[in-house]
């Protein structure tokens, strides 16, 4: 009772609190935050807050979270994949798709160098005590990682979808490759030597490859039929769910990363499809709801850790500046080696794109994978640097009369 | 082919989840399984002519019997099979048609099929069985509600039948918590004030459907409504399904005819009622089925001879003054949630929890699969015959037409 009563109120405190954002026309680096929804962790801090003062009650709230955190990690991997669609990628320039994959992997490997170098950072000032590795290798991967869809805005003006197809620098497959790699190295950094799934143990790296991989491709197999049989949205919608929940809580029970799994089915499902457009208009409109529902439960599980704000917002400043001086060197470099000409405007504002709600969720999958201490505080400081991130103006380049 | 493989795939997963995962993961999967199993079959059986709603319970008790169902998830998930089953309430009771319910004397049919199935279920049970007298009423008052979940599913396109499934069932409850209250007369009291108060928020949410303009405004109201709903089921101590199925209705009634925004929720309604009624049946202990003695047989017995003989009667009356179609009252017959929430609370305090369970599978499985099963096929040969003797009436008619002289010249043509 306490706890649909609980969730009542968030509703209703959600509500008003969307009313009151959207009636308002709110100035752009506001309107940035409010558009990644990062404005439902404070709600979802007040609720963990309000729900933590009874110790059995927290305890089935933070069960339900977190089975609800490995269903949404899925999803998000889902919606991550599906801008994977080989489809529109033809439409760009190959060197562009070169220019931006080299940007990411060069940007992945400075970050996860330099986190390696951070080791006594994170563990001694932060109190993360999670596998080195692995740590270092979700940090490369979300340092690439974007807002999606791309929103900015540049100094005095307000906030804009710039079309990333055509742009040079444009973020098209930066999330996709991010993604790519981190499915790669993840068996080699995860430090996990033997696992149990049913009957079957598996022991080496290639058969953690095979097992995140038929995982996906089976429930974006499962999503095809899903879309092909049945014609009505709330019907599909319904089973998308639903299938994905069972998936993210087989991925969330077994300790499989569900954001690997969940995006190697979007990008399965994006290209075998015939229902393309409709299937995308419905998963959109599930996906607005998801994102809410994800940083309140974010902000539902940081509410009763003890955090020291002032090691996350120190910490958050040295990941966004290395992040953002990683960003522009490897794009310097990747330009030199595409022989594209890029200004250095161009090359400022992409360093500078901020982290989205794939970064976030990056970081909250280490909860899932990993049972060292203090992992909260990674995602704490992963916020924070977003929300920095996401209030910064990007510096204008000639041509946008914005 | 595809709708089974996704089935087995998540049911493989599901089984595996029963051994090894951890507590709290388990709920969500359950919910998962809930929500794509029924939907995925259901569809499989559309257009073959077998009712729909079978397919929810089956795959219940097969969830019950096959050791899919986990108790702690079942346990853990039941706060949202009551949410939504104040959804399907709530829309059902919006669905009720008050233009039908005055213009076709839906009110006295209703009564007729709920009394010719109370009485003789009263009269057996009371003098060939000994039951306490409000044991019988109520047992009479059970046989005598309907499904309107199951008719939300099978027959979603019949609005009469909906209508009228709403209305008699509506009626029994109502019934059935008069003679509560009158049983327990301190509170006859305290329910005052609690009509009251259910006034006073049927006529806050009539005004503020009134207020929703936009399509996304809908959804929105409506699950504040419901999780409000749930909350006051919940601190009332009634059946959720039972007050928002009043309250649905009466918001449709102060709407009138101007409309009611909540009807636009249909689509999502049937869904839902899929996945209660599947939760709830995968609840049932079918075990008690086999461990029944003559006694409980022969209860079992008069509940289903007096359930389908007062539908009977409610239906030809239908017919008679209310112009129902065979197909729309012999929705009246299949029972189904009612039968899961309160036949436990009918029987007698000295028959076993076993005995009960057992009644209770019994009931569902007769009134729920079998008897909508054995009158598919009838009403089907009903039907063809009735098209065929319009057929052969048409043609007669017609025949006699042609026969009949020609006026001839342009008297003809006019």
């Amino acid at each position: 009772m306490q706890v649909i009563a609980s969730i009542y109120l968030i509703y209703v405190i959600c509500l008003v609190c969307r009313n009151l954002f959207v009636r308002r026309k709110l100035a752009a680096p506001l309107d940035s935050l409010r558009a990644s929804h990062l404005h439902f962790v404070p709600i979802g801090i007040a609720a963990g807050v309000v729900l933590a003062t009874d110790h059995d009650l927290a305890a089935v709230v933070e069960g339900i979270q977190r089975g609800l955190l490995g269903v949404i990690l899925v999803w998000l991997g889902i919606v991550t994949g599906l801008r994977f669609d080989f489809r529109r990628l033809g439409r760009r320039a190959s060197r562009h798709h070169a220019l931006e994959g080299l940007q990411v992997v060069g940007t992945a490997a400075l970050v996860f160098f330099l986190a390696l170098l951070w080791r006594p950072v994170l563990r001694y000032q932060m109190g993360i005590a999670a596998e080195p590795a692995l740590v270092a290798l979700l940090l490369g991967v979300l340092a690439c990682t974007l807002r999606m869809p791309d929103r900015i805005f540049y100094v005095r003006s307000v906030l804009v979808t710039p079309d990333i197809d055509q742009a040079p620098a444009g973020p098209l497959i930066t999330n996709a490759v991010g993604m790519t790699l981190l499915t790669v190295l993840y068996p080699y950094c995860a430090g996990v030597t033997v696992m149990e799934v049913g009957p079957f143990t598996l022991v080496s790296t290639s058969s953690f490859w095979a097992l995140y991989a038929c995982a996906g491709i089976l429930l974006g197999l499962l999503l095809t039929f899903v879309f092909s049989t049945f014609q009505e949205d709330v019907v599909c919608a319904i089973i998308a769910a639903g299938t994905v929940a069972t998936f993210g809580g087989l991925c969330a029970g077994k300790a499989i990363p569900g954001v690997i799994v969940g995006f190697i089915s979007g990008v399965w499902f994006i290209n075998t499809t015939t229902r393309r457009r409709d299937a995308l208009e419905i998963l959109e409109k599930i996906t607005g709801i998801v994102q809410p529902v994800f940083f309140l439960v974010i902000g539902g599980l940081l509410a009763t850790q003890n955090l020291t704000v002032l090691r996350l917002t120190a910490f958050a400043f040295l990941f966004l500046v290395a992040r953002s001086l990683a960003r522009g060197i490897s794009l310097t470099v990747a330009a030199r080696l595409t022989r594209c000409y890029l200004s250095l405007t161009e090359i400022i504002g992409s360093a500078l794109r901020p982290l989205g709600t794939l970064s976030v969720a990056l970081a909250a999958q280490l909860l899932l994978l990993d049972s060292g201490p203090n992992l909260y505080a990674l995602i704490a400081a992963v916020l924070v640097a977003a929300a920095i991130g996401q209030v910064l103006p990007l510096p204008k380049p000639r041509d946008v009369s914005a | 082919m595809r709708r089974f493989l996704i089935c087995v795939v998540l049911c493989v997963v599901v089984w595996g989840a029963q051994h090894d995962f951890p507590h709290s993961i388990r709920p969500v999967v359950y919910v998962g399984l809930m929500l794509v199993v029924p939907l995925t079959l259901a569809g499989t059986l559309k257009g073959s002519g077998i009712p729909i709603h079978v397919v929810p319970l089956v795959l219940g008790f097969l969830a019950s019997g096959f050791g899919i169902r986990n108790t702690d998830a079942f346990v853990a998930t039941s706060p949202l099979a009551e949410l939504a089953q104040v959804w399907v309430g709530l829309y059902l009771g919006a669905s009720f048609s008050y233009h039908r319910f005055f213009s076709k004397n839906l009110g006295v049919v209703a009564i007729i099929s709920l009394g010719a199935t109370l009485v003789p279920a009263f009269l057996a049970l009371f003098l060939l069985l000994d039951f306490p007298v409000v044991q019988a009423i109520r047992l009479g008052l059970l046989a005598g509600m309907s499904g309107p979940m199951i008719t939300l599913i099978s027959q979603p396109d019949r609005r009469e039948a909906l209508s009228f499934s709403v209305l008699v069932t509506m009626l029994g409850l109502s019934f059935w918590f008069l003679a509560d209250l009158i049983v327990r007369t301190p509170g006859l009291y305290r329910a005052v004030p609690c009509a009251i108060m259910w006034a006073v928020g049927v006529e806050l949410i009539s005004r503020i459907t009134h207020t929703v303009r936009t399509g996304k405004g809908g959804p929105v109201l409506f699950g504040a409504i419901v999780a409000t709903l749930f909350i006051c089921a919940r601190a009332m101590h009634i059946s959720p399904l039972f007050l928002s199925l009043v309250t649905g209705a009466g918001v449709s009634v102060r709407s009138g005819r101007s409309g009611f925004a909540l009807r636009g929720m249909a689509p999502m309604s049937a869904p839902l009622a899929h996945v209660v009624l599947t939760y709830y049946a995968a609840g049932l202990d079918f075990g008690g089925l086999f461990e029944l003695s003559a006694l409980h047989w022969k209860i079992l017995g008069i509940y289903v001879a007096a359930m389908l003989l007062g539908k009977t009667a409610g239906g030809l009356s239908a017919m008679r003054y209310a112009r129902f179609y065979v197909r729309d009252w012999s929705q009246l017959l299949p029972q189904g949630f009612f039968v899961f929430v309160f036949l436990h609370e009918v029987f007698p305090p000295v028959m076993e929890p076993a005995a009960r369970s057992g009644l209770t599978a019994g009931v569902v499985l007769i009134c729920g699969v079998a008897i909508p099963l054995m009158t598919s096929p009838i009403l089907f040969l009903y039907e063809r015959m009735d098209r065929r003797r319009i057929q052969d009436a048409s043609r007669s008619t017609g025949s006699e037409e042609s026969e009949r002289p020609s006026t001839g010249g342009m008297a003809g043509l006019l």
